[in-house]
């Protein structure tokens, strides 16, 4: 019983998280003029991989990335981050309590940094890299994730993590 | 029990393994799918990907080709048919056309000797020929409708020279019949045109190439050369004179006979007889 629910909770997750990275790229020309976009999708993924656990969050990360990489030209660049994104987030699962201001912005700061980092390296293996587009791309991305990631943590604090019934202690 | 701790160790690093393989799996799409790499490895992935979708566009062409081709062949065969028969079309056209420029030829031919002859003429074409009786007699396309009488002459024109084919022997309402010159019953009182002696012409049958003009004077031996022509001499009032019959091919002198024997080779071809005319005129004006 407990299973199947958590299972349900996944699958509307996912399909948020679906929904969101659509509205992003509905949005990306608005936010484009800024030299950088909200990536809300992101935010939302660190906070549920956060809560969800390495186990589950790399799975979802590596879907997500799949129907994302489908979206664009090459496959497997955005299934490798967010298989990884949601690993590493994943093993903070249960370590620290998401409360307050200051430990979300963090949180969410070296996961930005991770995320981007990891594209970089990967844009540069694959692909070409320009240095400064990247750079300041990441740096309004990562700034505009952390002004939303006090909201998100709330949220997530209020809503996903009671109803789903995930001990703070990272057990299951 | 080695399966089973296989098994167990797998169970216990399941994530870890998972998650591993899910990387790689990334890692080998991005290789696979970029033009890019790690060294070589991409170009390597790239060619790979190239060679699978050359392979599979290969064989989508292929059997689409295929289904094409079945399409595309039964509209060549509707095609190749329709060709066939305008070619069928166009070959009897031509065929008619080359019959139709002969014909023209022959008629305008004959055109020309009718302008030439001062006499009243029938132009008319053979209609019959008896094919067990080969060079006999024949019969002509016009009859006692078109004014055609019995013993009426008929000539022929052939490469630009006339000559004498023979006389009619009966005459119906529509057609004629004619004997010709090499039949056994064709006499025609002639002469030839160097030396001015006269004698008879006859035929020898229609297995003979040639004909006889007989009773000639044997003091024209000397004076007769082989390739005179002989011509009719309008002495017999049915032909008119002047109209060639044949060339001195052989002399035959018999010792201590008055006369002369020559065998002529006909100035017209028996066997291509298509077109004649009938001569009406009783007095020749040639």
């Amino acid at each position: 019983m407990y299973y199947n629910i958590r299972n349900k909770r996944i699958i509307i997750h996912f399909i948020v998280l679906m929904i969101m990275a659509v509205m992003q790229g509905l949005f990306i020309r608005f936010f484009d003029y800024f030299w950088g976009n909200i990536n809300i999708a992101l935010v939302y993924f660190i906070f549920l991989s956060f809560y969800l656990g390495k186990s589950v969050s790399y799975k979802i990360g590596f879907c997500f990335g799949l129907l994302l990489d489908c979206f664009g030209a090459t496959y497997g660049f955005y299934a490798f981050i967010f298989a990884l994104l949601g690993y590493v987030t994943g093993l903070f699962s249960g370590k620290f309590y998401l409360s307050g201001i200051l430990l979300p912005v963090l949180f969410t700061l070296i996961l930005s940094l991770f995320y981007f980092a990891t594209g970089t390296v990967l844009l540069y293996i694959f692909f070409t890299v320009t240095w400064s587009r990247l750079l300041i791309n990441a740096a309004i991305q990562t700034l505009l994730n952390i002004l939303l990631s006090p909201l998100a943590a709330f949220l997530f604090r209020r809503y996903f993590f009671r109803r789903v019934g995930i001990v703070e202690n990272g057990r299951q | 029990m080695v399966s089973s701790r296989l098994s167990k160790k797998f169970r216990k690093h399941k994530d870890t393994i998972l998650f591993a393989v899910c990387l790689l799996f990334s890692l080998s799409l991005l290789v696979f799918s970029t033009p890019a790499g790690i060294g070589g490895i991409g170009k390597i992935g790239f060619s790979l990907v190239s060679v699978v979708q050359k392979g599979y566009y290969g064989a989508v062409g292929f059997f689409s080709g295929t289904v094409n081709s079945i399409s595309e062949l039964k509209k060549l065969k509707s095609e190749y048919e329709e060709l066939k028969k305008t070619v069928e079309e166009n070959y009897h056209f031509l065929n008619t056309l080359e019959n139709l420029r002969v014909e023209n030829e022959l008629l305008k031919e004959q055109m020309h000797i009718s302008r030439q002859l001062t006499y009243e003429h029938i132009t008319t074409n053979v209609i019959a020929k008896d094919p067990g009786n080969f060079h006999s007699y024949f019969k002509i396309g016009c009859g006692s409708r078109e004014g055609v009488q019995k013993y009426m002459p008929v000539i022929v024109s052939q490469r630009g020279k006339y000559g004498l084919v023979g006389l009619v022997i009966m005459t119906g309402y529509s057609s004629s019949e004619v004997m010709p010159l090499f039949s056994n019953g064709c006499s025609v009182a002639a002469r030839l045109l160097e030396s001015r002696y006269d004698g008879l012409v006859s035929g020898l049958g229609y297995t003979s190439d040639y004909i006889l003009m007989k009773y000639v004077s044997q003091a024209a031996n000397e004076e007769i050369k082989i390739g005179d022509l002989v011509v009719t001499s309008g002495m017999q009032s049915i032909y008119p004179y002047g109209i060639p019959i044949g060339y001195v091919d052989q002399i035959v002198s018999g010792k201590g006979e008055t006369t002369i024997t020559l065998y002529l080779k006909p100035v017209i071809e028996f066997s291509q007889l298509e077109y004649v005319q009938v001569l009406k005129a009783k007095t020749p004006e040639l």
